[in-house]
């Protein structure tokens, strides 16, 4: 019932603001897009910690980062906050700030590409080094958009 | 009665107890102030410890040792009755916050060796046997159980303060010093273990966070 629902409303990421009805199914995709990058950019970091990491394992991996940089501008509509009755860490200030929230997400999207780029490089510290970059990206935007958890 | 002093804490158990409680203090500082290099490495000197103190609480000293202290709610219930072992170590009682602050702390150091951060810019050393999912559940029961070992360690300081100023007994001395003056000529003290148990256990606690540090290569 829930996973037609869910594809239906990734296939239709883009007409979102039509769908607000359904807060708490948009802040449930939301969640496991954030989740699935997440997934996908530790697979990347505990390739960096073998011996030999797997270019292929990275490069797919970075795939779902990339995506998810094109796709994070339509997880937000209006009414998906803490104001929609549904647990979510999303602030706020996401609607109020909105600029400095898409400044936030292009900083996102720019280190994302540049990541992307070393990880074809396939140069291991390098990668290091960007996995770094990126995760301050990250840092920087939940510091000032995502809720401590209780 | 006589008074004499004699031995209650080996050295190994009072360097591990202050070892620990400058360690603690210290993990939490760097995790409050997200130095996670230094929160990642006195982590893993608190799994030395502990390792250590379990190893130890099978072969050393008798009063470090778990069935030396550990015993059954009768046990308990007699203590609290105000019946005297006539034996020095942890009563009865005492030996549950022991438990409980051993418990607490192997769950803390456990869980903040699979703990992922959000940003995924931290990561515990074995990390990368978990999803991040389960990283982040990891990171969550690391955050509860600290909870957890505050109060322990305030309810800890509060039996402490009890002895000190209502039954006028100094319980931080002992574990400075190593000995405490009791009454009655028929209290044994402390028997220490040899030397070489001591070097086995700090060889084993050692070698095992090494390898715990080098990610757990199987």
């Amino acid at each position: 019932m829930l996973k037609p629902l869910i594809a239906a409303l990734i296939l239709a990421a883009p007409a979102a603001p039509l769908l607000a009805q359904n807060a708490a199914a948009q802040i449930s995709v939301r969640h496991k897009a954030y989740e699935a990058m997440g997934d996908a950019f530790k697979k990347i970091q505990d390739e960096l910690r073998k011996p030999a990491p797997s270019q292929a394992v990275m490069q797919q991996s970075v795939k779902t980062i990339t995506d998810m940089a094109t796709r994070q501008y339509s997880l937000f509509p209006a009414g998906t906050g803490p104001t929609s009755g549904v647990k979510t860490l999303a602030k706020a200030e996401i609607w109020t700030q909105t600029a400095k929230f898409k400044a936030a997400q292009d900083k996102f999207a720019a280190e994302a590409g540049s990541f992307s780029r070393i990880v074809a490089s396939g140069d291991a510290a390098r990668i290091r080094d960007g996995a770094r970059n990126l995760g301050q990206a990250c840092k920087g935007c939940h510091t000032d958009f995502r809720a401590e958890k209780k | 009665m006589s008074a004499k002093v004699v031995a209650v804490w080996d050295r190994p158990i009072r360097s591990f107890h202050w070892l620990l409680v400058v360690l603690i203090g210290f993990s939490w500082w760097t995790a409050e102030t997200s130095r996670m290099d230094w929160h990642q490495y006195s982590g893993l000197a608190i799994c030395f410890l502990l390792v250590f103190r379990i190893l130890w609480g099978f072969v050393g000293s008798n009063t470090a040792r778990f069935s030396h202290f550990v015993r059954g709610p009768a046990a308990i219930l007699r203590h609290l009755g105000g019946h005297d072992s006539g034996r020095v170590g942890h009563n009865p009682l005492g030996a549950l916050s022991v438990v409980a602050l051993l418990l607490t702390l192997v769950i803390q150091v456990a869980t903040g060796l699979f703990a992922v951060d959000v940003d995924g810019l931290e990561s515990g050393p074995l990390s990368h046997y978990v999803s991040f999912q389960q990283g982040r559940q990891a990171a969550a029961i690391h955050d509860a159980s600290f909870t957890v070992l505050q109060g322990l360690i305030v309810l800890h300081l509060a039996a402490i303060a009890f002895y000190l100023l209502v039954k006028r007994d100094n319980l931080v001395r002992p574990m400075v010093t190593g000995s405490r003056t009791v009454s009655g000529s028929s209290v044994a003290g402390m028997e220490p273990a040899p030397a070489w148990r001591f070097l086995l256990c700090v060889s084993v606690a050692a070698l095992f966070v090494w390898y715990v540090a080098k990610g757990f290569p199987l």
